[in-house]
């Protein structure tokens, strides 16, 4: 990873830290380096267990959350936010066809559909961050 | 009588003369003349007779008229003749002179008589002149002058008074009116008299009659005796000889019966004479008195013209007793003529007078009766006495007759006929013999007084034989032999025979014209046989043989009779029957109406209808009454081959008839509770035959015990083909409905099955489609792949006992391999079919005590099992099951119709499982689709978004070396993911297709698993690979390339299904002649109920969607599509939560 290049786009956008939960290592990486690439912090986790202990000790400005994933999945992750009464913006990534559906029902703020266009990811990111 | 006036003649004489003086002397004054006359009169009113008639009045006439001399004659009682009452101053001779005599008719007396006004005669010769024969008496006196009064009353002349003067007498004109007074005062008197005399005598006559009645009555009936009665008391009564003559029986002559007459010497010269004489009824008086019927009286004969008239023998006879009078009258009653009542009187006797005629009249009617009454008597006396000696005789004849009567059987005849012949001849001895049937000898069937044994010589005798016996047989005429030489006379050979006997008597036994036999009797005396005896015997005879042809036809009637009584009974019988089955149609009335109607027909105590079935194997009861329920519960159904008689029957096809209930428990001792639950009975068993063929078999009780006779067993088989012919209907009628019905229900049921398509809902229809139409229970079972037999399906009329059965299955569930019910059916394919379902297959059937409580409960009756086939495979079984509920018995065409409906049950069911897994598959494709376009999107985000990092790093100039070159990694390992995943769909497709193929060759197995393991080993962080294997190498023919697909897919699971991590063991190894390769995890595990479609394309386990482990179903399908087709297996054993082991049997390649 480049991290000189990560320090200068945080600065630029507040340095906001943002955490990428999926079970494919191929996505979470290329999800990461694209937002990486922007000046996002990027903090990744293989599912929603390990996207807890990060929320626990990181307090990411948003989360892009996979749907379907094994030990604790998307719906786990956002049920465990509720009950810890964590507020944070979701953004739902998903290839599943009932993305829109899911996503109202917890709430994201906005739907990721896989695969995605760049400028779409981040145009989301971005309007999501700058509204919080 | 006039004489009793002659004693005062002097008196009278003396008065006239001295009143002559006296007028003379005029000395008469009026007074004196009034006051003779006043007496006079009152003496004439006194007179109680014609003397003192007489006495008033001639002395009256003396004094008064001063008449010389005075008479008066009155007309007798006995009429017709005048006699003097009295006289005065006339002398005898005159007085003879002037009354009528016998010679002498014609007097003044009399002539005056008839006058009505008195005759004057003025002078002596006047009177003389009239009556010449008065001369010489009056020429004696001095009288010259008379006068003739005649004393009438009402015309009738009483008497004549006669008054006769002197020349110097006269009549005094001043006394001329006194004689008309007296006269008139005499007339009254007389008539008085007479009056009375006629009553009197009129009484007397009445008394008279009343006596001859009591008289004729008192003489009894004995005719002989009323006859002298009769002749005796009229003659007494009326005077003269009288005489009965009685018409003969020829109605030709009169036969004198009877006659009286005081003078017993006149009366037996007259009966004497006249009974030699007898008088024919044309000739003389009696022809007058029998034509008219009247009484004729004689009163004066002339006996010259009767001696004329009468036969010299008479003429002695009239000679002494000349007949002065003769009066004849009928005797006859109402019925008619019996004769002549004469009278006679003779010489100087009265003549009869018609007084007398008119009571003997009255006599005459009642001797007729008295005499009519004893003939008739005499008549009956006399028919009696011949019909007491008829009867006498008649009575022994009747005895006999009423004897042989009463008998019913020739051997009474017999027995009857030597009882009477002891009784008429009791000293005799004898025998009946009779003609044998062939004609050729007689037979000794009777003896008489003979020991037995005495006759054993005699006990058949040659009809052809010199024996009397056989003569009078074949003349047919009796004999009689008086003596031991009459016998011997006739049959000289018979001289040395040692004889019992004296005199015989051998009457032949004859009706009809025919000789059946002879009766024989032996006398121990010579002796005659006088014709009554004879009489008698053939009599007894004649007797004996036609009661004996009336006892045997008596006995052929009989029979005939009772024969035609039951015929016409049996008839009726067999009639009503008729009737009554042809008025019903199903076979439950049939049964019904055989049982009811044909228990009456027969008067039988109990009937059992049984069946048999088409197996022709088993009778099965349709109806039963009379038995006791317990027999009839034994008895439901009788294997053919059971020993019992209705089972006989029916193997047999012939009727049995059995006397008693002993003789059945002998035959067939499992009879023997009948006789202890039903008593002594005779039994019929009946083969129902239709169209020659057994249908079913009839039995019957009848009590008291009886054997049957030929015509009882006759008709028995008739009713029985009654029966047969009945039940034939219908069951050809209810075949037909129950065709009919069970197209209506196939033709229904189809409908109803196709109606869902939910192979649930199906299944329930087809249960319910049955009930209660073709069972009272009906199931459908399905086997399960754990070899379990499932409840599919329950119906019964009670939804609360199909609870109860799917409980009963719950606790005892069904398996497979029982050797029973639809396990049986669904491995043989053969449809089970128990028409009575006993309790010993309910034991085989139940695993415990409890299970055959329930089972018993169920309440088995009949049972069809059939298996339920879809594309010629058995997928289950369907079950019907009858009940008491229904108590329907199955038969073959229910088996058939069940394996029809079962058909199309399989096939609907079969559709709905075909529809259930399309709709499946479709849902599973669907989801497939879903999941693969998941699957595939993965690789493709991580590509496609490194293709944009790319693109974007290079337009902004960020783009390095290190990070090109990670991108370019991230993008061939994603494509390649996703060639893995579009090579392994393809697979799919191939497999489908049947394009899959192998290219084999040896190989080692341990080495390519080896390069798989090495291959999958770096990608792993949290598990563990072991990899175990021997050293030496295990070929195996195979495609290199499909096998490592298989391991890789193995491992690839291995690990995917243990997200948690673990060890994940690899075993390669050589087990008999298989290569075995195994691959086990500690993962999730995979729950029991998904293992059996674990391989199963597009198949997931239950637990790896909740665990979100991505996948698309097919990765096992292919392994198992690539071990099969390498001749190999796959297998899995896994406990959920513990972990999956995989195990892959591959043959060992062969090493040539």
């Amino acid at each position: 990873m480049d991290m000189a290049h990560e320090a200068d786009r945080s600065a630029e956008l507040n340095s906001a830290q943002i955490l990428v939960i999926d079970d494919d290592p191929a996505i979470l990486e290329t999800v990461a380096d694209i937002l990486s690439d922007e000046g996002y912090r990027v903090v990744t986790a293989r599912n929603g267990a390990e996207g807890l202990a990060v929320v626990e000790r990181a307090r990411p400005a948003l989360v892009l959350l996979d749907r379907w994933m094994p030990v604790l999945d998307g719906q786990g992750f956002w049920n465990e936010l509720e009950r810890r009464a964590l507020r944070i913006p979701i953004i739902v990534m998903t290839a599943a066809h009932d993305a829109g559906a899911w996503a109202r029902q917890v709430g994201a703020v906005g739907v990721l559909p896989k695969p995605f266009k760049l400028p779409t990811l981040l145009d989301l990111v971005a309007g999501v961050l700058r509204e919080s | 009588m006039p004489t009793s006036s002659m004693p005062y003649a002097p008196r009278v004489l003396a008065a006239i003369s001295e009143t002559g003086s006296a007028s003379q002397s005029q000395a008469h004054t009026a007074s004196s003349w009034a006051s003779a006359l006043d007496t006079a009169s009152r003496q004439l009113i006194a007179a109680s007779d014609h003397a003192a008639i007489a006495d008033a009045l001639l002395p009256a006439c003396l004094d008064i008229l001063h008449a010389a001399g005075a008479m008066l004659a009155v007309v007798a009682p006995e009429q017709q003749r005048l006699v003097l009452a009295g006289a005065a101053a006339l002398p005898s001779p005159l007085l003879l002179a002037l009354l009528p005599s016998i010679s002498i008719a014609s007097t003044p007396l009399v002539d005056a008589l008839q006058q009505s006004e008195p005759c004057w005669f003025g002078s002596r010769e006047q009177i003389i002149g009239d009556y010449p024969h008065l001369a010489p008496a009056l020429e004696e006196s001095e009288l010259e002058r008379w006068v003739f009064v005649p004393l009438r009353v009402d015309a009738e002349g009483l008497g004549v008074l006669a008054v006769a003067f002197t020349r110097s007498h006269s009549i005094q004109p001043e006394h001329a009116p006194l004689l008309p007074t007296l006269s008139a005062l005499a007339a009254q008197a007389l008539a008085r008299l007479r009056n009375l005399a006629s009553m009197q005598q009129h009484k007397a006559r009445i008394q008279a009659l009343t006596e001859a009645s009591q008289a004729f009555g008192q003489a009894g009936q004995d005719l002989e005796t009323v006859l002298q009665q009769v002749t005796r008391r009229v003659s007494e009564l009326v005077g003269g000889a009288c005489g009965v003559r009685l018409l003969d029986s020829d109605g030709l002559h009169l036969q004198l019966a009877a006659l009286y007459h005081p003078d017993q010497e006149l009366a037996a010269g007259a009966w004497e004479l006249l009974t030699a004489n007898p008088q024919r009824v044309d000739e003389g008086l009696a022809a007058a008195v029998l034509s008219r019927g009247e009484p004729v009286l004689l009163t004066t004969i002339d006996q010259a013209a009767l001696r004329a008239g009468l036969r010299p023998a008479f003429h002695a006879h009239l000679e002494r007793w000349p007949i002065s009078s003769l009066l004849t009258l009928p005797l006859r009653t109402r019925s008619g003529m019996l004769g002549l009542l004469s009278m006679t009187r003779y010489a100087d006797e009265m003549p009869y007078t018609l007084d007398d005629q008119s009571f003997l009249v009255e006599l005459a009617d009642r001797a007729a009766l008295a005499i009519a009454n004893a003939q008739l008597f005499a008549s009956a006396m006399s028919t009696r006495t011949i019909a007491e000696q008829a009867a006498a005789h008649t009575l022994r004849l009747q005895t006999v007759t009423a004897a042989v009567a009463e008998a019913l059987t020739p051997d009474e005849v017999l027995a009857i006929i030597a009882d009477q012949v002891k009784q008429l001849v009791g000293d005799a001895s004898g025998i009946i013999g009779l003609v044998t049937d062939d004609g050729q000898a007689l037979e000794l069937v009777q003896t008489i007084g003979y020991a037995p044994g005495d006759l054993r010589p005699w006990q058949r005798l040659p009809l052809d034989a010199a024996q009397p016996g056989s003569d009078v047989v074949r003349s047919g005429a009796a004999q009689f032999c008086e003596s031991r030489e009459a016998l011997v006379a006739r049959y000289p050979h018979l001289a040395q025979a040692a004889l019992k006997s004296e005199a015989w008597a051998i009457v032949p036994l004859r009706a009809e014209g025919r000789t059946l036999g002879i009766l024989s009797l032996g006398f121990p005396q010579p002796r005659m046989f006088d014709p009554d005896e004879r009489g008698l015997l053939e009599f007894l005879a004649r007797q004996c043989a036609t009661a004996m042809q009336r006892t045997a036809r008596f006995r052929e009637v009989e029979q005939a009779r009772t024969l035609a009584e039951q015929v016409a009974q049996r008839t009726a019988r067999l009639y009503a029957l008729s009737t009554a089955l042809a008025s019903v149609r199903t076979l439950s009335q049939v049964t019904d109406v055989i049982v009811r109607e044909g228990m009456a027909a027969l008067g039988a105590t109990a009937v059992a209808i049984y069946q048999i079935r088409e197996d022709a194997r088993t009778l099965v009861a349709l109806g039963v009454a009379g038995y006791p329920e317990q027999l009839a519960e034994q008895w439901r159904t009788i294997p053919l081959d059971l020993a019992v008689p209705m089972a006989e029957v029916a193997r047999s096809g012939a009727p049995v008839f059995v006397d008693s209930a002993a003789s059945l428990a002998a035959r067939w001792p499992l009879t023997a509770p009948v006789m202890e639950l039903l008593g002594d009975q005779s039994f019929a068993f009946m083969p129902l035959l239709a169209r020659d063929k057994l249908i079913g078999v009839a039995g019957f009780a009848f009590a008291p015990p009886r054997s049957f006779t030929a015509e009882e067993r006759e008709f028995l088989v008739a009713l029985g083909a009654q029966c047969s012919q009945a039940m034939d209907r219908a069951r050809l009628l209810a075949a037909e409905q129950r065709a009919r019905e069970h197209l209506a229900f196939l033709s229904e049921a189809s409908t109803q099955l196709i109606a869902s398509l939910d192979y649930n809902e199906t299944l329930r229809q087809i249960v319910r489609l049955c009930v209660p139409r073709l069972a009272d229970w009906c199931a459908v079972e399905i086997p399960s792949p754990d070899g379990r037999l499932e409840l599919a399906a329950i119906a019964h009329t009670d939804p609360a006992k199909e609870q109860w059965a799917r409980e009963l299955r719950e606790h005892h569930p069904a398996t497979m391999d029982m050797p029973v019910g639809s396990p049986l059916v669904i491995r043989s394919g053969e449809p089970l079919f128990y028409p009575d379902v006993s309790d010993e297959m309910l034991q085989q059937a139940a695993s415990d005590p409890e299970e055959l409580r329930l089972l018993r409960l169920v309440g088995y009756r009949s049972m069809i099992v059939v298996p339920l086939r879809a594309r010629e495979r058995i997928i289950g079984a369907l079950g019907l099951i009858s009940t008491a509920d229904s108590g329907r018995v199955y038969n073959s065409d229910d088996v058939d119709l069940a394996a029809e409906f079962a058909r199309r049950a399989g096939v609907a069911l079969d559709n709905a499982r075909l529809y259930q897994e399309a709709q499946e598959a479709i849902q599973i494709r669907n989801q497939f689709l879903s999941i693969a376009a998941h699957e595939l999107k993965t690789p493709l985000t991580a590509l496609s978004g490194q293709a944009q990092l790319v693109q974007r790093r290079m337009s902004r100039g960020e783009q390095t070396p290190e990070r090109l070159g990670r991108s370019l990694a991230i993008i061939g390992q994603q494509a390649e993911r996703l060639d893995t995943m579009v090579g392994t769909l393809l697979d799919v497709g191939r497999l489908e297709r049947g394009q899959f193929v192998l290219e084999q060759q040896t190989l080692d197995l341990v080495g390519l698993v080896g390069r798989v393991v090495d291959e999958v080993r770096p990608d792993l962080d949290h598990h563990t690979l072991v990899y175990e294997h021997g050293v030496d190498p295990i070929l195996v023919n195979g495609d290199s390339l499909r096998l490592e697909q298989v391991v890789h897919n193995l491992v690839n699971n291995a690990v995917k299904y243990s997200p948690a991590g673990g060890t994940i063991m690899v075993r390669v190894e050589r087990q008999a002649e298989a290569a075995l390769l195994t691959v086990s995890d500690e993962g999730l595990g995979i729950p029991a109920g998904d293992l059996p479609q674990l391989f199963q394309q597009f198949y997931r386990a239950d637990n790896v969607a909740a665990h979100h482990i991505s996948g698309m179903g097919i990765g096992l399908y292919v392994v198992r599509e690539i071990v099969t087709k390498h001749n190999g297996t796959v297998d899995v054993t896994s406990i959920e939560g513990v972990g999956s082991t995989f195990t892959v049997r591959l043959p060992l390649a062969m090493i040539v």
